[in-house]
């Protein structure tokens, strides 16, 4: 499999306050080069987070969630990136206030972070909207617990220059997760609709290496990219600075809704299949610590709105839980109780390829819909596996409808396996 | 002074941005649609509120594409662009 962090622990880590590295740890940083070094460095440096993950087999094994919290606290922006799939889930200050949505504060944050710590996750991504664009920020950080979690924050390089990122590295930032939609100040701007984005994320490009923060590029594909040269001289570059790239196919959701000619199809796939063997690139779909579950929603990733929903995937606007209002174990084991979501099935990206998930759940997400949409407007009894527990939905709201993507997907079977062949380096990257 | 356009190279969509400094004012404000709005009903019927209905502004969503939530006449809900619904002007929304 095509690793794309084999670079990215190729970084001092002198600055960060949590857990400074000792001078041959810094050394060995530089020059790491097989897994086994690779979880050396998480055990030195985050201990903690390496013993939830050591864990991690054995839960995947047990059927249990390993997912990372993609944590929505802010949807503010500065760029009107034309893919934004949250951008439905924004409201302006004024209205936030006049409608008295309860929204996140730093003791919810706290708790969110013990609530995972106790679940044993051990991977957080902030994102937003832009993070960088916070006030708060550092604060989040500090209430989120660094020293609990592989930290992430996603951005799009606008407010990251090198002062900034050698901050981030301070306050316990592990990677940055920097969008790039084109290899040309044309591309990349037009696509983010921001004049000067290219040249700022050159620059924090540059300075998150310098300031020895774990870096990948995220980018956005769709049907006719791939087809472009634009496409592999964005790969030339990313494999020049040696930086992985994390690929985001296009989803006719959020500011896409309707727009599925310019989708990726199962030709386009193939062909990125291809580029995989010469480039550092990965999907959600790339197998996690050597494993492949398959569809990571619930399972292995799992977004919080601003306003506490807890929900399967990025793409899939539906509710499974309110975090205000119940503790995230049930609303998580809840996700995992549904059949699309079963963490014993290796299914395909149900939300991309699935018609009838589409049909039957994506599409009460479309148009006049209030998002995200409560998982029993959705949800049938015919959808979960143990009907005993299935929250606000009724009984006998069945129709007899089979899930045969569910039926039909082979069972996942880690079962025996152990810390020697479990890649902490996929697991970063996701 | 005309608004920058953008050109999607994925969809050819040309888009603006809104501006959004007025948006505070409508909280609760009475609304006219422009021109009728579609919605899709349940089974795969069609649901059409006409041009001139009023609507009250209820909520609003979205930076990128804003809709304001808005609620008709039989106060059913709906999600309507922004640039299709034009604000009925009081002495209060000044």
């Amino acid at each position: 499999m095509s690793n794309s962090h084999s670079k990215m622990f190729q970084s001092p880590l002198e600055g960060n306050k949590f857990d400074p590295a000792p001078e041959d740890m810094i050394m060995q940083t530089t020059t790491i080069k097989d897994e086994k070094d690779r979880q050396n460095w998480l055990k030195n440096y985050k201990p903690a987070v390496y013993e939830k993950m050591k864990a991690y087999p054995e839960k995947i094994a047990n059927g249990e969630s390993i997912a990372i919290i993609q944590f929505q606290y802010d949807y503010l922006c500065n760029m009107d990136c034309e893919h934004c799939c949250i951008d439905k889930f924004y409201v302006p200050r004024a209205w936030e206030e006049a409608s008295g949505r309860r929204k996140f504060t730093m003791d919810d944050v706290r708790r969110l972070s013990k609530e995972s710590d106790e679940m044993g996750l051990a991977n957080f991504v902030i994102t937003g909207g832009e993070p960088l664009l916070l006030r708060e920020y550092d604060e989040l950080v500090e209430a989120i617990d660094p020293s609990k979690f592989y930290l992430v924050t996603d951005s799009n390089g606008w407010f990251l220059d090198y002062k900034r990122a050698v901050h981030l590295k301070k306050i316990g930032i592990d990677k940055v997760q920097l969008s790039l939609d084109g290899i040309t100040a044309e591309a990349h701007d037009t696509f983010r609709r921001k004049p000067g984005a290219f040249d700022r994320a050159m620059r924090a490009i540059d300075a998150c290496k310098e300031a020895g923060l774990h870096l990948i590029l995220s980018t956005v594909i769709w049907k006719d990219r791939i087809y472009t040269d634009e496409w592999v001289q964005f790969l030339d570059f990313a494999k020049e600075k040696e930086v992985g790239t994390y690929i985001v196919y296009a989803k006719p959701v959020g500011a896409y809704e309707g727009e599925t000619d310019a989708m990726m199809t199962e030709k386009e796939g193939a062909i990125l299949q291809k580029f995989e063997e010469e480039y550092d690139i990965f999907t959600h779909m790339t197998p996690s610590y050597g494993r492949d579950i398959g569809c990571i929603a619930v399972k292995r990733m799992v977004p919080i709105s601003r306003y506490g929903d807890v929900m399967p995937c990025p793409y899939q606007h539906v509710s499974l839980g309110n975090f205000f209002d119940e503790p995230l174990a049930d609303i998580i084991n809840r996700g995992l109780n549904i059949k699309w979501f079963d963490p014993k099935k290796n299914m395909p990206c149900i939300c991309g390829v699935d018609k009838g998930f589409i049909e039957n759940v994506i599409s009460k997400t479309y148009g006049d819909s209030e998002v995200p949409v409560p998982y029993d407007k959705v949800f049938t009894e015919d959808d979960f596996l143990d009907r005993s527990n299935m929250g606000d939905v009724k009984k006998g709201s069945g129709t007899g409808r089979e899930v045969d993507t569910w039926k039909n997907a082979p069972t996942i079977t880690l079962k025996g396996k152990n810390l020697k062949d479990f890649n902490f380096v996929d697991d970063t990257g996701a | 002074m005309s608004k920058k356009e953008f050109v999607s190279n994925v969809t050819g969509e040309v888009w603006h941005k809104e501006n959004i400094k007025n948006w505070k004012k409508w909280y609760d404000k009475v609304g006219v649609l422009i021109e009728d709005i579609h919605s899709k009903g349940k089974n795969g019927t069609t649901v059409t509120l006409p041009k001139g209905s009023k609507v009250l502004i209820t909520d609003i969503r979205g930076r990128i594409k804003p809709q304001y939530r808005v609620t008709d006449a039989s106060d059913k809900i709906w999600f309507i662009p922004i640039e299709k619904i034009e604000i009925e002007k009081s002495k209060e929304s000044k």
